[in-house]
């Protein structure tokens, strides 16, 4: 073991110590707002009209009530991320109590589209983006973190020996791998790693010229690349594509007209392949 | 005393000194998460590779800090620090392969130890009358642009009409930073490979330099059937990345904007439309998705979305001035939830390509490339759960099928939940003339010790792949409040 490796283990075995110990010595919360589902005074609501919540029932039944019609209210809050709070109960750290007993509460559709369906861990990418605060009113930051910079796979996400398998998903779906992977961090390390990627240390390359891409022709290879260019950057570097590329245009249609204010903006990038004379060559 | 008992100690007083100590004003929480997973996977040699991964995650919050901050009717302001510490590795890894003088072992960018803060920050909300929030240190922020981790502070204000302004600037959070890591940034490019560098100089991935990042957002919410947001981010500086020499390592930046929109419509039907782009470098839009659903039945949701994405990269990669087919996707969901014991969904998608030929003076069409869907079901309750999953998809002549079925119980006392996963996939590349089929199975275990402490062990065994056959994995979490 060397230094480092030392340090590590130690500190880990400090933290275990510290898990063990407060498991023994921690207390339990005790925050109980007497089993009430939700917070509601009546005496604050009665400056509105009764028909406004107990529509055509004079026995003020207030399961006539829907959460829409709070929230049609409460939504004019100037914050809201107080809106879920001001009805339901929380934990101390202001996220709502979403396990009640055996029920467990998920918003409902009509408020910002979190249907939390059975496909919702492959789509909440716009939902959870555009107000993540929204999210924050039921979930903590660890939750988000745990995957989107997790180092233990989570296996409801990547099911069924993914080591193997992953390489055939990626390809189809690679949008979704770079909501929590780099190519050139993640993938690029492993597949040198594993002897996949072309500059794989020597002792763990094939012993014969790789056999990755099969018999494609390059025609075939660069039509994948070109609809997939993040499946490529998971095993090569630029170095790779600069080989030919160098006498073979890579750049898209009518790229000369409207490549100016990317030469502005970086050289650097063009000059990797046109050593002088970039702004000439920008129409 | 051994190194390692002098920590265990230390570790030991922590706990005591924390949780013995007098109650404090604030509440506090400890989550602890210690997580171990061994397996094997096989190089493109032959040799196998083990992986025997030991990870602790350390989770601390205060919350209510400032006295009386705790009452439910409080109106102030509320102070709260929140902190989540990992550290641990892979003690599968070999020192050789860290060691670039081994040229015929040495793998740059590979860790066999990390120390990593993912966030640690203090948070001061309810200012100024309600309209001011401030937090400082390191934070992972998600808006309308995506994720980032940065080291720096971050105001948000809040308006009238439900508006609210957010900035943010500081260091962005980089693997080579002390406890850094680099999930979340743009993803860059080598700019060589090994051949064309000495191997001490063959550790493309570490940027050194520290990047600075900022941005803001506006977004807006004056009902609830209306919010919109608009986004502008910026890692890294335009003129700088221009002076730096072309060879060895990487300088990561970007310039990013992004708008939102989402409309609800009430009360003749729940139609929601949401719609987003991503500006790259003021020239090209990389991503946008213009979504509308309706509540067709009381609990049905129907939804239909046009999706663009082309895949945009640091600003110093040359990937980004290649000519890349965007995709377009139209996806068509529909999730129905009759009970709040049972749920189904179907899902599917076809998929376009932008097929412009490389050149100045080339044709652009438009090709169906692929597609796939899906449908799956679920029935749950406190004590027992059952769901479903079929999914197909195909692209370019890549095809994968693929069955999922899981079963659940409860046990002793609802103590334990013990789960069965079961799957069977094929798969299929005409291009590289691959086909196999794997089928697998998990089996879990979830120990609930009492409100604070769980444990989970899983096994998995899978059939028709090479390595791994055998994946064990377990964990222990702690949650404490107080």
């Amino acid at each position: 073991m060397t230094g480092r490796q030392k340090r590590i283990t130690g500190c880990l075995g400090m933290l275990i110590a510290f898990l063990l110990t407060s498991m023994v010595t921690g207390t339990p919360v005790a925050k109980n707002v007497g089993g009430l589902k939700i917070r509601f005074s009546h005496s604050a609501h009665q400056t509105q009209p009764c028909e406004s919540c107990h529509p055509g029932d004079d026995k003020g039944n207030l399961e006539n009530i829907s959460m829409r019609q709070c929230f049609g209210c409460h939504q004019k809050a100037k914050r809201k991320i107080d809106t879920c709070r001001t009805c339901h109960l929380v934990h101390p750290d202001g996220r709502m109590k979403t396990h009640l007993g055996e029920r467990v509460l998920i918003p409902p559709a009509w408020l910002k589209g979190p249907t939390h369906g059975i496909d919702w861990a492959g789509n909440h990418a716009t939902v959870a983006g555009s107000d993540s605060k929204f999210c924050a009113n039921c979930h903590r930051e660890t939750e988000c973190s745990s995957c989107h910079t997790g180092r233990m796979r989570p296996k409801k996400i990547h099911p069924a020996d993914w080591v193997n398998t992953h390489g055939n998903q990626s390809s189809i779906d690679n949008p979704r791998c770079t909501g929590c992977h780099r190519q050139q961090q993640f993938c690029l390390s492993c597949h040198r790693r594993t002897g996949v990627a072309p500059d794989a240390p020597t002792s763990r390359r094939q012993s014969k010229p790789s056999k990755y891409h099969g018999n494609a022709s390059p025609k075939k290879i660069c039509r994948r690349a070109r609809s997939n260019i993040s499946a490529c950057a998971s095993c090569h570097s630029e170095s790779s594509c600069t080989t030919c590329h160098s006498v073979i245009n890579p750049h898209p249609v009518g790229f000369s007209r409207r490549c100016k204010p990317l030469v502005k903006k970086n050289k650097r990038a063009c000059a990797k392949c046109h050593h002088d004379d970039v702004e000439k060559r920008c129409r | 005393m051994p190194f390692n008992c002098k920590f265990f100690l230390f570790g030991v007083l922590l706990a005591v000194a924390i949780f013995a100590a007098p109650t404090f004003a604030y509440d506090q929480q400890l989550n602890a998460t210690l997580s171990a997973s061994g397996y094997s996977v096989r190089a493109a040699n032959g040799t196998l590779i083990d992986r025997r991964t030991i990870m602790q995650d350390l989770y601390l919050g205060a919350w209510n800090i400032l006295p009386g901050s705790d009452a439910l009717d409080y109106k102030g302001p509320r102070l709260s620090l929140e902190v989540d510490l990992r550290i641990g590795g892979d003690y599968g890894v070999s020192n050789s392969e860290m060691d670039a003088q081994r040229m015929d072992r040495f793998v740059p960018g590979l860790e066999a130890m990390v120390v990593e803060a993912v966030f640690a920050y203090v948070n001061l909300q309810g200012l100024a009358g309600d309209h001011l929030d401030l937090s400082a240190g390191r934070r992972i922020r998600s808006d309308v642009i995506g994720y980032a981790a940065y080291d720096g502070a971050d105001v948000t204000v809040y308006g009238p009409l439900g508006m609210r302004v957010d900035g943010f600037f500081g260091y962005e959070v980089k693997n080579s930073k002390p406890f850094g890591y680099d999930n979340l940034a743009l993803d860059g490019t080598d700019n060589v490979g090994r051949d064309e560098l000495e191997d001490a100089y063959f550790n493309s991935l570490v940027e050194p330099e520290a990047t600075m990042v900022f941005g803001t957002e506006l977004s807006m919410a004056p009902t609830a059937w209306l919010e919109g947001a608009v986004a502008y981010r910026q890692a890294g500086h335009g003129h700088k990345l221009q002076q730096r020499t072309i060879a060895g390592r990487m300088a990561l930046g970007n310039e990013r904007v992004r708008t939102f929109a989402r409309v609800v419509m009430n009360p003749l039907l729940d139609r929601y439309d949401r719609i987003g782009g991503a500006l790259r470098e003021g020239t090209l839009v990389s991503e946008a998705t213009l979504e509308a659903g309706a509540a067709l039945f009381t609990h049905g949701w129907m939804s239909v979305a046009y999706e663009l994405y082309r895949p945009v990269f640091a600003l110093d990669s040359i990937f980004n001035l290649f000519g890349q087919l965007g995709r377009r996707d139209v996806v068509l969901r529909y999730a129905h939830r009759p009970s709040s014991r049972m749920q189904w969904a179907l899902w599917s998608n076809v998929r376009f390509v932008d097929d412009n030929a490389v050149g100045d003076d080339a044709e652009q069409e438009r090709l169906l490339i692929g597609g796939g869907g899906g449908a799956g079901w679920n029935y749950g309750v406190w004590s027992r759960r059952v769901s479903s999953r079929v999914n197909v998809d195909n692209e370019l002549g890549a095809t994968r099928l693929g069955v999922e079925q899981e079963l659940g119980h409860r046990f002793f006392d609802d103590h334990l939940w013990l789960s069965v996963r079961g799957s069977l996939w094929y798969m299929r590349d005409k291009m590289y003339d691959t086909k196999k089929t794997i089928g697998g199975y998990v089996v879990s275990a979830n120990y609930q010790f009492n409100e604070k402490a769980r444990t989970l062990l899983e096994f998995e065994n899978y059939y028709g792949s090479d390595i791994p056959r055998f994946v064990v994995t377990a964990l222990f979490q702690l949650d404490v409040w107080r």
